[in-house]
Protein backbone atom coordinates (compact mmCIF):
# COMPACT_ATOMS: atom_id res chain seq x y z
CA UNK A 1 0.00 0.00 0.00
CA UNK A 2 1.37 3.22 -0.70
CA UNK A 3 2.46 5.40 2.44
CA UNK A 4 0.42 8.42 1.53
CA UNK A 5 -3.21 8.68 -0.47
CA UNK A 6 -3.43 9.70 -3.75
CA UNK A 7 -6.42 11.76 -2.85
CA UNK A 8 -3.98 13.62 -0.75
CA UNK A 9 -1.81 15.42 -3.26
CA UNK A 10 -3.77 15.82 -6.47
CA UNK A 11 -1.04 16.25 -8.79
CA UNK A 12 -3.01 15.56 -11.40
CA UNK A 13 -5.70 17.94 -11.69
CA UNK A 14 -9.37 16.75 -11.41
CA UNK A 15 -10.84 16.47 -15.17
CA UNK A 16 -14.33 17.21 -16.66
CA UNK A 17 -14.74 13.89 -17.58
CA UNK A 18 -16.97 11.88 -14.56
CA UNK A 19 -14.40 8.24 -15.98
CA UNK A 20 -11.18 9.99 -16.58
CA UNK A 21 -11.73 11.08 -12.64
CA UNK A 22 -12.54 8.04 -11.64
CA UNK A 23 -9.36 6.32 -13.46
CA UNK A 24 -7.33 9.56 -11.77
CA UNK A 25 -8.29 8.88 -8.32
CA UNK A 26 -8.24 5.22 -8.58
CA UNK A 27 -5.91 3.68 -5.60
CA UNK A 28 -4.41 1.12 -8.06
CA UNK A 29 -1.45 2.64 -10.18
CA UNK A 30 -2.76 2.84 -14.05
CA UNK A 31 -0.78 2.95 -16.82
CA UNK A 32 -2.23 2.97 -20.41
CA UNK A 33 0.47 1.50 -23.11
CA UNK A 34 0.32 1.54 -26.81
CA UNK A 35 1.31 -1.28 -28.54
CA UNK A 36 4.74 -0.31 -29.28
CA UNK A 37 5.15 0.15 -24.91
CA UNK A 38 4.99 3.96 -25.00
CA UNK A 39 3.29 4.76 -21.70
CA UNK A 40 -0.17 7.13 -22.67
CA UNK A 41 -2.05 7.50 -19.82
CA UNK A 42 -1.12 7.68 -16.17
CA UNK A 43 -2.88 8.10 -12.81
CA UNK A 44 -2.28 9.53 -9.77
CA UNK A 45 -1.23 6.70 -7.56
CA UNK A 46 1.18 5.72 -10.73
CA UNK A 47 2.66 9.03 -9.94
CA UNK A 48 2.80 8.53 -6.30
CA UNK A 49 3.90 5.29 -6.60
CA UNK A 50 7.01 5.74 -9.19
CA UNK A 51 7.77 9.46 -8.23
CA UNK A 52 7.47 10.99 -11.86
CA UNK A 53 5.67 13.59 -12.68
CA UNK A 54 3.05 12.96 -15.82
CA UNK A 55 4.85 14.89 -18.43
CA UNK A 56 7.96 12.80 -17.40
CA UNK A 57 6.14 9.19 -17.48
CA UNK A 58 3.83 9.94 -21.02
CA UNK A 59 5.38 8.70 -24.08
CA UNK A 60 8.53 6.69 -21.97
CA UNK A 61 8.46 2.97 -22.76
CA UNK A 62 7.75 0.32 -20.31
CA UNK A 63 11.21 -1.14 -19.98
CA UNK A 64 12.06 2.49 -18.21
CA UNK A 65 10.02 1.46 -15.04
CA UNK A 66 9.41 -2.57 -15.26
CA UNK A 67 12.80 -4.28 -14.06
CA UNK A 68 14.32 -6.80 -16.16
CA UNK A 69 11.96 -6.05 -19.23
CA UNK A 70 13.63 -8.45 -21.20
CA UNK A 71 13.06 -10.84 -18.53
CA UNK A 72 9.93 -10.46 -17.50
CA UNK A 73 6.68 -12.16 -17.94
CA UNK A 74 5.12 -8.85 -19.05
CA UNK A 75 7.56 -8.42 -22.16
CA UNK A 76 6.91 -11.89 -23.12
CA UNK A 77 3.10 -11.05 -23.05
CA UNK A 78 3.34 -7.96 -24.54
CA UNK A 79 5.15 -10.35 -27.53
CA UNK A 80 1.96 -11.74 -27.17
CA UNK A 81 -1.21 -9.80 -26.81
CA UNK A 82 -2.91 -11.17 -29.52
CA UNK A 83 -3.20 -14.62 -28.16
CA UNK A 84 -3.55 -13.55 -24.71
CA UNK A 85 -5.72 -10.20 -24.02
CA UNK A 86 -5.31 -10.51 -20.45
CA UNK A 87 -3.14 -11.49 -17.97
CA UNK A 88 -3.75 -11.38 -14.14
CA UNK A 89 -1.97 -11.84 -10.10
CA UNK A 90 1.58 -11.16 -11.94
CA UNK A 91 4.50 -10.49 -9.58
CA UNK A 92 6.16 -7.51 -11.59
CA UNK A 93 8.58 -5.08 -9.85
CA UNK A 94 8.66 -1.50 -11.05
CA UNK A 95 11.39 1.00 -10.45
CA UNK A 96 10.74 4.25 -9.07
CA UNK A 97 12.59 7.37 -10.06
CA UNK A 98 14.86 7.07 -7.28
CA UNK A 99 15.37 3.60 -8.22
CA UNK A 100 13.78 2.11 -5.41
CA UNK A 101 12.33 -1.16 -6.32
CA UNK A 102 8.44 -1.66 -6.00
CA UNK A 103 6.90 -5.22 -5.67
CA UNK A 104 3.37 -5.16 -7.71
CA UNK A 105 0.37 -7.44 -8.13
CA UNK A 106 -0.09 -6.78 -11.95
CA UNK A 107 -2.98 -6.80 -13.96
CA UNK A 108 -3.54 -6.59 -17.80
CA UNK A 109 -6.04 -6.30 -20.55
CA UNK A 110 -5.76 -5.36 -23.76
CA UNK A 111 -7.75 -2.71 -25.97
CA UNK A 112 -9.69 -3.02 -28.57
CA UNK A 113 -10.51 0.09 -31.36
CA UNK A 114 -13.54 0.01 -33.70
CA UNK A 115 -11.84 -2.34 -36.58
CA UNK A 116 -10.84 -4.99 -33.53
CA UNK A 117 -7.20 -3.53 -33.66
CA UNK A 118 -5.62 -3.58 -30.39
CA UNK A 119 -5.07 0.02 -29.19
CA UNK A 120 -3.59 0.03 -26.29
CA UNK A 121 -2.97 -2.04 -23.17
CA UNK A 122 -4.17 -1.02 -19.50
CA UNK A 123 -1.99 -1.89 -16.62
CA UNK A 124 -2.98 -1.95 -13.24
CA UNK A 125 -0.26 -2.07 -10.58
CA UNK A 126 -1.26 -2.71 -6.81
CA UNK A 127 1.51 -2.15 -4.47
CA UNK A 128 2.76 -5.55 -2.33
CA UNK A 129 5.61 -4.11 -0.45
CA UNK A 130 3.63 -4.58 2.71
CA UNK A 131 3.22 -8.38 1.32
CA UNK A 132 6.49 -8.62 0.43
CA UNK A 133 7.96 -7.55 3.60
CA UNK A 134 5.50 -10.00 5.67
CA UNK A 135 6.15 -12.51 2.81
CA UNK A 136 9.84 -12.13 3.86
CA UNK A 137 9.63 -11.93 7.42
CA UNK A 138 7.49 -14.89 6.89
CA UNK A 139 9.93 -17.07 5.30
CA UNK A 140 12.92 -15.61 7.46
CA UNK A 141 10.40 -16.64 10.35
CA UNK A 142 10.24 -20.25 8.68
CA UNK A 143 13.61 -20.35 8.00
CA UNK A 144 14.60 -19.63 11.54
CA UNK A 145 11.85 -22.30 12.35
CA UNK A 146 13.36 -24.53 10.23
CA UNK A 147 17.09 -23.82 11.53
CA UNK A 148 15.49 -24.62 15.14
CA UNK A 149 13.62 -27.48 14.28
CA UNK A 150 16.78 -28.92 12.42
CA UNK A 151 18.48 -27.86 15.48
CA UNK A 152 16.34 -29.73 17.98
CA UNK A 153 16.38 -32.73 15.59
CA UNK A 154 19.91 -33.20 15.69
CA UNK A 155 19.61 -32.59 19.57
CA UNK A 156 16.70 -35.27 19.47
CA UNK A 157 19.15 -37.39 17.43
CA UNK A 158 22.03 -36.93 19.78
CA UNK A 159 20.09 -37.96 22.86
CA UNK A 160 18.45 -41.04 20.43
CA UNK A 161 21.71 -42.42 19.86
CA UNK A 162 22.72 -41.43 23.43
CA UNK A 163 19.43 -43.31 24.52
CA UNK A 164 20.25 -45.96 22.51
CA UNK A 165 23.95 -46.18 23.05
CA UNK A 166 22.24 -46.55 26.93
CA UNK A 167 19.79 -49.26 25.86
CA UNK A 168 22.59 -51.47 24.68
CA UNK A 169 24.79 -50.94 27.77
CA UNK A 170 21.81 -51.82 29.57
CA UNK A 171 21.23 -55.32 27.61
CA UNK A 172 24.40 -55.92 28.06
CA UNK A 173 24.41 -55.19 31.77
CA UNK A 174 21.22 -57.20 31.76
CA UNK A 175 23.00 -59.87 30.05
CA UNK A 176 25.65 -60.15 32.51
CA UNK A 177 23.06 -59.94 35.19
CA UNK A 178 21.40 -63.04 33.71
CA UNK A 179 24.90 -64.76 33.16
CA UNK A 180 25.90 -64.06 36.65
CA UNK A 181 22.11 -65.45 38.21
CA UNK A 182 22.87 -68.57 36.38
CA UNK A 183 25.87 -68.99 37.09
CA UNK A 184 24.74 -68.41 40.74
CA UNK A 185 21.68 -70.59 40.11
CA UNK A 186 24.49 -73.36 39.37
CA UNK A 187 26.81 -73.04 42.38
CA UNK A 188 23.78 -72.25 44.69
CA UNK A 189 22.32 -75.87 43.42
CA UNK A 190 25.66 -77.24 43.74
CA UNK A 191 25.84 -76.28 47.42
CA UNK A 192 22.78 -77.66 47.86
CA UNK A 193 23.93 -80.59 46.34
CA UNK A 194 26.73 -80.94 48.43
CA UNK A 195 25.17 -79.98 51.27
CA UNK A 196 22.51 -82.83 50.64
CA UNK A 197 25.35 -85.28 50.35
CA UNK A 198 27.15 -84.26 53.37
CA UNK A 199 23.63 -84.44 55.50
CA UNK A 200 23.63 -88.03 53.88
CA UNK A 201 26.59 -88.99 55.09
CA UNK A 202 26.64 -87.95 58.32
CA UNK A 203 22.91 -89.93 58.75
CA UNK A 204 24.10 -92.65 57.30
CA UNK A 205 26.81 -93.58 59.89
CA UNK A 206 23.59 -92.91 62.35
CA UNK A 207 20.61 -94.68 60.84
CA UNK A 208 23.00 -97.56 59.71
CA UNK A 209 23.55 -98.45 62.98
CA UNK A 210 20.31 -97.91 64.43
CA UNK A 211 18.92 -100.10 61.47
CA UNK A 212 21.41 -102.51 61.32
CA UNK A 213 20.79 -103.69 64.98
CA UNK A 214 17.01 -104.39 64.42
CA UNK A 215 17.61 -105.86 61.07
CA UNK A 216 19.96 -108.59 62.51
CA UNK A 217 17.54 -109.07 65.30
CA UNK A 218 14.59 -109.76 62.95
CA UNK A 219 17.11 -112.14 60.99
CA UNK A 220 17.88 -114.05 63.52
CA UNK A 221 13.90 -114.01 64.74
CA UNK A 222 13.33 -115.75 61.56
CA UNK A 223 16.15 -117.58 61.51
CA UNK A 224 14.87 -119.57 65.07
CA UNK A 225 11.59 -119.52 63.72
CA UNK A 226 12.31 -121.09 60.70
CA UNK A 227 13.82 -123.99 62.40
CA UNK A 228 10.84 -123.88 65.10
CA UNK A 229 7.52 -124.04 62.91
CA UNK A 230 6.24 -126.99 61.53
CA UNK A 231 7.71 -128.36 58.02
CA UNK A 232 3.97 -129.01 56.41
CA UNK A 233 2.64 -125.75 56.73
CA UNK A 234 3.87 -123.50 53.28
CA UNK A 235 2.54 -120.09 54.01
CA UNK A 236 4.33 -119.99 57.14
CA UNK A 237 7.28 -120.79 55.38
CA UNK A 238 6.86 -118.33 52.84
CA UNK A 239 6.01 -116.11 55.59
CA UNK A 240 9.15 -116.10 56.95
CA UNK A 241 10.70 -116.33 53.96
CA UNK A 242 9.55 -113.10 52.51
CA UNK A 243 10.71 -111.25 55.98
CA UNK A 244 14.26 -112.50 55.58
CA UNK A 245 14.26 -111.27 52.11
CA UNK A 246 12.89 -107.86 53.10
CA UNK A 247 15.45 -107.92 55.72
CA UNK A 248 18.53 -108.68 52.95
CA UNK A 249 16.52 -105.87 50.79
CA UNK A 250 16.43 -103.08 53.13
CA UNK A 251 20.26 -104.35 54.18
CA UNK A 252 21.68 -103.64 50.67
CA UNK A 253 19.84 -100.01 50.99
CA UNK A 254 21.74 -99.36 54.34
CA UNK A 255 24.78 -100.79 52.55
CA UNK A 256 24.39 -98.14 49.78
CA UNK A 257 24.36 -95.42 52.03
CA UNK A 258 27.16 -96.35 54.06
CA UNK A 259 29.11 -96.75 50.92
CA UNK A 260 28.11 -92.94 50.65
CA UNK A 261 29.02 -91.92 53.30
CA UNK A 262 32.51 -93.58 53.49
CA UNK A 263 33.39 -91.35 49.83
CA UNK A 264 35.58 -88.97 51.19
CA UNK A 265 38.99 -90.99 51.64
CA UNK A 266 40.45 -92.01 49.34
CA UNK A 267 43.63 -94.52 49.61
CA UNK A 268 46.16 -94.07 46.80
CA UNK A 269 48.98 -95.80 45.39
CA UNK A 270 50.70 -96.50 42.07
CA UNK A 271 48.17 -99.23 40.51
CA UNK A 272 47.72 -100.81 37.32
CA UNK A 273 44.29 -100.04 36.01
CA UNK A 274 44.83 -103.53 33.93
CA UNK A 275 44.79 -105.33 36.59
CA UNK A 276 41.96 -103.89 38.47
CA UNK A 277 39.77 -104.34 36.09
CA UNK A 278 40.70 -108.19 35.31
CA UNK A 279 40.09 -108.78 39.17
CA UNK A 280 36.67 -106.84 39.32
CA UNK A 281 35.27 -108.96 36.59
CA UNK A 282 36.37 -112.15 37.97
CA UNK A 283 34.05 -111.13 40.81
CA UNK A 284 31.18 -110.61 38.31
CA UNK A 285 32.31 -114.24 36.73
CA UNK A 286 28.86 -116.15 37.13
CA UNK A 287 26.86 -113.15 36.96
CA UNK A 288 27.85 -112.30 33.29
CA UNK A 289 27.97 -116.18 32.73
CA UNK A 290 24.20 -116.51 34.00
CA UNK A 291 23.29 -113.61 31.49
CA UNK A 292 25.32 -115.09 28.58
CA UNK A 293 27.24 -112.28 27.92
CA UNK A 294 30.36 -112.23 25.74
CA UNK A 295 33.09 -110.34 27.70
CA UNK A 296 35.54 -109.18 25.86
CA UNK A 297 38.83 -106.85 27.06
CA UNK A 298 41.42 -104.75 24.93
CA UNK A 299 43.56 -103.85 27.68
CA UNK A 300 46.62 -101.90 26.39
CA UNK A 301 49.72 -103.22 26.90
CA UNK A 302 52.56 -101.52 28.94
CA UNK A 303 49.72 -99.18 30.32
CA UNK A 304 50.89 -96.91 33.30
CA UNK A 305 50.70 -97.00 36.34
CA UNK A 306 48.09 -94.51 38.05
CA UNK A 307 47.67 -93.07 41.41
CA UNK A 308 44.04 -94.87 42.19
CA UNK A 309 42.88 -96.25 45.12
CA UNK A 310 42.58 -99.80 44.10
CA UNK A 311 39.34 -100.26 46.21
CA UNK A 312 37.34 -97.59 44.98
CA UNK A 313 38.13 -98.09 41.62
CA UNK A 314 37.39 -101.83 41.64
CA UNK A 315 33.77 -100.77 43.25
CA UNK A 316 33.44 -98.32 40.87
CA UNK A 317 34.22 -100.60 38.23
CA UNK A 318 32.13 -103.36 39.71
CA UNK A 319 28.95 -100.82 39.92
CA UNK A 320 30.06 -100.42 35.96
CA UNK A 321 29.95 -103.55 35.01
CA UNK A 322 26.65 -105.06 36.94
CA UNK A 323 25.08 -101.80 35.30
CA UNK A 324 26.15 -102.66 31.81
CA UNK A 325 25.16 -106.93 32.79
CA UNK A 326 21.76 -105.77 33.96
CA UNK A 327 21.07 -103.70 30.99
CA UNK A 328 21.61 -106.90 29.16
CA UNK A 329 19.29 -109.88 30.61
CA UNK A 330 18.52 -111.32 27.19
CA UNK A 331 22.75 -111.56 26.82
CA UNK A 332 24.54 -108.97 24.66
CA UNK A 333 28.30 -108.04 24.76
CA UNK A 334 30.15 -105.96 27.51
CA UNK A 335 33.40 -104.18 26.04
CA UNK A 336 36.24 -103.34 28.24
CA UNK A 337 39.03 -101.09 26.74
CA UNK A 338 42.13 -99.03 28.16
CA UNK A 339 44.09 -96.58 25.97
CA UNK A 340 45.34 -93.69 26.23
CA UNK A 341 44.09 -90.22 24.86
CA UNK A 342 45.17 -86.47 23.71
CA UNK A 343 42.57 -84.73 24.71
CA UNK A 344 41.21 -82.12 21.70
CA UNK A 345 37.55 -81.06 22.42
CA UNK A 346 36.48 -78.54 24.73
CA UNK A 347 33.86 -80.23 26.98
CA UNK A 348 32.72 -80.05 30.62
CA UNK A 349 35.40 -80.52 32.80
CA UNK A 350 38.56 -80.29 29.76
CA UNK A 351 39.76 -76.57 29.31
CA UNK A 352 41.37 -73.96 29.46
CA UNK A 353 40.67 -72.55 32.79
CA UNK A 354 41.65 -72.54 35.96
CA UNK A 355 38.60 -75.09 37.62
CA UNK A 356 38.69 -77.93 34.43
CA UNK A 357 40.12 -80.85 35.38
CA UNK A 358 42.07 -81.75 32.37
CA UNK A 359 43.73 -79.48 30.48
CA UNK A 360 43.76 -79.34 26.62
CA UNK A 361 46.16 -81.13 24.91
CA UNK A 362 46.85 -83.56 27.94
CA UNK A 363 47.28 -87.34 27.64
CA UNK A 364 45.52 -89.20 29.88
CA UNK A 365 44.37 -92.74 30.95
CA UNK A 366 41.07 -93.92 29.15
CA UNK A 367 38.83 -97.34 30.51
CA UNK A 368 36.02 -97.76 28.38
CA UNK A 369 32.96 -100.06 29.12
CA UNK A 370 30.24 -100.51 25.92
CA UNK A 371 27.65 -103.05 26.17
CA UNK A 372 25.06 -103.78 23.70
CA UNK A 373 21.93 -102.84 26.19
CA UNK A 374 18.96 -99.96 25.07
CA UNK A 375 20.86 -97.37 26.48
CA UNK A 376 19.55 -94.83 28.30
CA UNK A 377 16.91 -92.33 27.12
CA UNK A 378 18.53 -89.19 26.05
CA UNK A 379 16.39 -86.69 28.66
CA UNK A 380 17.73 -88.98 31.71
CA UNK A 381 21.50 -88.81 30.55
CA UNK A 382 22.35 -85.69 32.68
CA UNK A 383 20.36 -86.83 35.82
CA UNK A 384 21.66 -90.37 36.17
CA UNK A 385 24.73 -89.03 38.38
CA UNK A 386 22.17 -87.52 40.94
CA UNK A 387 22.05 -89.23 44.07
CA UNK A 388 18.80 -91.68 44.40
CA UNK A 389 17.87 -91.09 40.89
CA UNK A 390 17.14 -94.83 39.60
CA UNK A 391 15.44 -96.07 36.69
CA UNK A 392 15.39 -99.77 39.07
CA UNK A 393 12.93 -98.97 41.76
CA UNK A 394 11.33 -101.78 41.80
CA UNK A 395 13.76 -104.20 41.40
CA UNK A 396 15.74 -103.34 44.07
CA UNK A 397 17.74 -100.03 43.07
CA UNK A 398 18.85 -97.78 45.24
CA UNK A 399 19.95 -95.20 43.18
CA UNK A 400 23.67 -94.58 44.77
CA UNK A 401 25.69 -96.43 42.58
CA UNK A 402 26.34 -94.16 39.75
CA UNK A 403 26.66 -90.77 42.01
CA UNK A 404 29.01 -93.34 44.18
CA UNK A 405 30.73 -94.37 40.90
CA UNK A 406 31.27 -90.04 39.84
CA UNK A 407 31.62 -89.16 43.56
CA UNK A 408 35.05 -91.83 43.15
CA UNK A 409 36.18 -90.74 40.15
CA UNK A 410 35.97 -86.99 40.99
CA UNK A 411 37.90 -87.70 43.67
CA UNK A 412 40.53 -89.11 41.97
CA UNK A 413 40.41 -85.99 39.94
CA UNK A 414 38.91 -87.85 37.08
CA UNK A 415 35.94 -87.35 35.10
CA UNK A 416 33.58 -89.97 34.43
CA UNK A 417 31.23 -89.63 30.82
CA UNK A 418 28.06 -91.60 29.48
CA UNK A 419 26.94 -91.47 26.33
CA UNK A 420 24.48 -93.47 24.29
CA UNK A 421 26.13 -94.91 21.20
CA UNK A 422 25.60 -92.85 17.96
CA UNK A 423 22.94 -95.46 16.84
CA UNK A 424 20.64 -95.96 20.32
CA UNK A 425 19.90 -99.40 19.87
CA UNK A 426 23.43 -99.71 19.87
CA UNK A 427 23.84 -99.67 23.73
CA UNK A 428 25.52 -97.13 26.18
CA UNK A 429 29.02 -96.08 26.46
CA UNK A 430 31.15 -95.06 29.49
CA UNK A 431 34.64 -93.84 29.78
CA UNK A 432 36.55 -92.98 32.86
CA UNK A 433 39.10 -90.37 32.16
CA UNK A 434 42.35 -90.66 34.68
CA UNK A 435 45.37 -88.36 35.62
CA UNK A 436 48.17 -89.80 34.40
CA UNK A 437 49.85 -87.50 36.78
CA UNK A 438 48.26 -86.08 39.79
CA UNK A 439 47.41 -82.23 39.30
CA UNK A 440 50.01 -81.14 42.03
CA UNK A 441 52.73 -82.85 39.51
CA UNK A 442 52.97 -85.73 42.21
CA UNK A 443 52.90 -89.31 41.45
CA UNK A 444 50.22 -89.48 44.30
CA UNK A 445 52.03 -91.57 46.41
CA UNK A 446 53.53 -88.65 48.83
CA UNK A 447 50.19 -87.28 49.09
CA UNK A 448 48.27 -90.30 50.34
CA UNK A 449 48.25 -89.09 54.06
CA UNK A 450 45.68 -86.15 52.59
CA UNK A 451 43.30 -88.44 51.45
CA UNK A 452 42.97 -90.91 54.13
CA UNK B 1 34.09 -133.97 73.11
CA UNK B 2 33.38 -130.87 74.96
CA UNK B 3 31.67 -128.72 73.23
CA UNK B 4 33.74 -125.73 72.02
CA UNK B 5 32.42 -122.27 73.81
CA UNK B 6 31.79 -119.12 72.46
CA UNK B 7 31.20 -115.68 74.29
CA UNK B 8 28.85 -112.82 73.39
CA UNK B 9 29.45 -109.46 74.28
CA UNK B 10 26.77 -107.22 72.78
CA UNK B 11 24.06 -103.88 74.49
CA UNK B 12 21.71 -105.37 71.91
CA UNK B 13 20.31 -108.05 74.41
CA UNK B 14 17.71 -109.67 72.31
CA UNK B 15 19.81 -109.80 68.90
CA UNK B 16 22.96 -111.80 71.43
CA UNK B 17 19.92 -113.82 72.82
CA UNK B 18 18.15 -114.80 69.13
CA UNK B 19 21.98 -115.64 68.48
CA UNK B 20 22.25 -117.98 71.60
CA UNK B 21 18.79 -119.46 70.65
CA UNK B 22 19.77 -120.28 67.72
CA UNK B 23 23.50 -121.45 67.82
CA UNK B 24 22.17 -123.67 70.86
CA UNK B 25 19.67 -125.32 68.36
CA UNK B 26 22.49 -126.31 66.00
CA UNK B 27 24.15 -128.43 69.17
CA UNK B 28 27.38 -128.02 68.11
CA UNK B 29 28.25 -124.84 70.97
CA UNK B 30 28.01 -124.05 74.44
CA UNK B 31 27.13 -120.22 73.92
CA UNK B 32 26.77 -117.31 76.93
CA UNK B 33 25.79 -113.89 76.15
CA UNK B 34 26.52 -110.65 77.87
CA UNK B 35 25.42 -107.27 77.80
CA UNK B 36 28.18 -105.04 78.51
CA UNK B 37 31.66 -104.83 77.97
CA UNK B 38 32.33 -104.70 81.69
CA UNK B 39 30.69 -108.02 81.66
CA UNK B 40 32.52 -109.43 78.79
CA UNK B 41 35.63 -109.43 80.69
CA UNK B 42 34.52 -110.64 83.39
CA UNK B 43 33.04 -113.30 82.10
CA UNK B 44 35.76 -114.24 79.61
CA UNK B 45 38.51 -115.23 82.62
CA UNK B 46 35.51 -117.70 84.41
CA UNK B 47 34.33 -118.96 80.97
CA UNK B 48 37.70 -119.10 79.17
CA UNK B 49 35.78 -119.47 75.42
CA UNK B 50 37.22 -120.75 72.37
CA UNK B 51 36.43 -117.75 70.77
CA UNK B 52 34.60 -114.23 71.52
CA UNK B 53 32.24 -111.92 69.44
CA UNK B 54 32.19 -108.45 70.66
CA UNK B 55 30.02 -105.93 69.82
CA UNK B 56 32.11 -102.43 68.45
CA UNK B 57 29.81 -99.34 69.40
CA UNK B 58 28.34 -100.15 73.28
CA UNK B 59 28.11 -97.60 76.24
CA UNK B 60 30.53 -97.23 78.98
CA UNK B 61 33.05 -99.68 76.63
CA UNK B 62 33.32 -100.19 73.23
CA UNK B 63 34.76 -103.17 71.42
CA UNK B 64 38.06 -101.74 71.26
CA UNK B 65 38.80 -101.29 74.66
CA UNK B 66 37.52 -104.66 75.25
CA UNK B 67 39.53 -106.36 73.18
CA UNK B 68 42.52 -104.59 74.14
CA UNK B 69 42.02 -105.59 78.06
CA UNK B 70 41.15 -109.16 76.74
CA UNK B 71 44.71 -109.41 75.38
CA UNK B 72 45.98 -107.76 78.03
CA UNK B 73 44.64 -110.79 80.43
CA UNK B 74 47.22 -113.75 80.52
CA UNK B 75 43.77 -116.33 80.91
CA UNK B 76 42.00 -114.25 77.41
CA UNK B 77 45.68 -112.83 75.72
CA UNK B 78 45.13 -115.44 72.65
CA UNK B 79 41.58 -115.94 72.38
CA UNK B 80 40.48 -115.48 69.07
CA UNK B 81 38.25 -112.26 68.95
CA UNK B 82 35.61 -111.17 66.15
CA UNK B 83 34.27 -108.14 65.79
CA UNK B 84 30.37 -107.85 65.39
CA UNK B 85 29.23 -104.39 63.54
CA UNK B 86 26.62 -102.58 62.29
CA UNK B 87 28.51 -100.19 60.58
CA UNK B 88 30.50 -101.69 57.55
CA UNK B 89 29.85 -101.13 53.91
CA UNK B 90 30.19 -103.16 50.45
CA UNK B 91 33.51 -102.08 50.35
CA UNK B 92 34.68 -103.90 53.59
CA UNK B 93 32.41 -106.82 53.44
CA UNK B 94 34.25 -107.27 49.66
CA UNK B 95 37.65 -106.98 51.23
CA UNK B 96 38.20 -110.28 52.62
CA UNK B 97 41.18 -108.89 54.59
CA UNK B 98 39.18 -106.38 56.07
CA UNK B 99 40.14 -106.07 59.69
CA UNK B 100 39.33 -103.87 62.49
CA UNK B 101 42.02 -103.52 65.18
CA UNK B 102 43.63 -106.30 63.71
CA UNK B 103 40.74 -108.58 64.41
CA UNK B 104 38.16 -109.94 62.03
CA UNK B 105 34.54 -108.35 61.70
CA UNK B 106 31.68 -109.33 61.03
CA UNK B 107 28.72 -107.38 59.26
CA UNK B 108 25.07 -106.92 60.65
CA UNK B 109 22.61 -108.56 60.02
CA UNK B 110 23.64 -111.75 59.86
CA UNK B 111 22.40 -115.57 58.58
CA UNK B 112 23.02 -118.22 61.14
CA UNK B 113 24.85 -119.46 58.14
CA UNK B 114 27.00 -117.15 57.88
CA UNK B 115 27.30 -117.50 61.81
CA UNK B 116 28.56 -120.43 61.66
CA UNK B 117 31.16 -120.03 58.57
CA UNK B 118 32.78 -117.45 60.59
CA UNK B 119 32.35 -119.06 63.72
CA UNK B 120 34.46 -122.63 61.92
CA UNK B 121 36.87 -120.21 60.34
CA UNK B 122 38.01 -117.77 63.12
CA UNK B 123 37.92 -120.88 66.43
CA UNK B 124 40.59 -121.60 68.47
CA UNK B 125 41.66 -125.38 67.52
Amino acid sequence: MPEESPHARKPIPPAQNYTENILRFMNEALLVVKPDTTISFVNNASLLMLGYTEEELIGKPLRGIVKEWESSFLHAWFNNLNIARFINGIEETYIAKDGKNIPVLFAGSTMVDAQGEIEGVICVGQDITDRKRSEVDLRRAKDDLEIKVKERTAELQTSNQQLERELTERKKTQLALQEAYTKLKEAQFQLVQLAKMEVVGRLASGVAHEVKNPLAIVMQGVEYLLKKIPRDDPQLVTALTSIKEAVERADTVVRGLLDFSAMQRLTIEQADLNSIIEKSLVLLKHMSDKYKIEVSKELKEDFPLLPLDKNKISQVLVNLFMNAIEAMPEGGALTIRTYLHTLKEFKPGIGRRWEDVFNLGETVAVAEIEDTGPGIQQELLSKIFEPFFTTRLRKGGTGLGLSIVKNIIEMHQGIVEIQNKEDPALGLKVMLLFKIQRKDGSDGEKEDSLYR
Amino acid sequence: MAKKKILFIDDEKTFIDLVKLNLDESGEYEVKAVYSGKEGIAQAQEFVPDLIFCDVIMPEMDGGAVAQELQALPKTEKIPIVFLTALVNDREMGNLSGLIAGHPFIAKPVSVEELLQCIRKNIKE
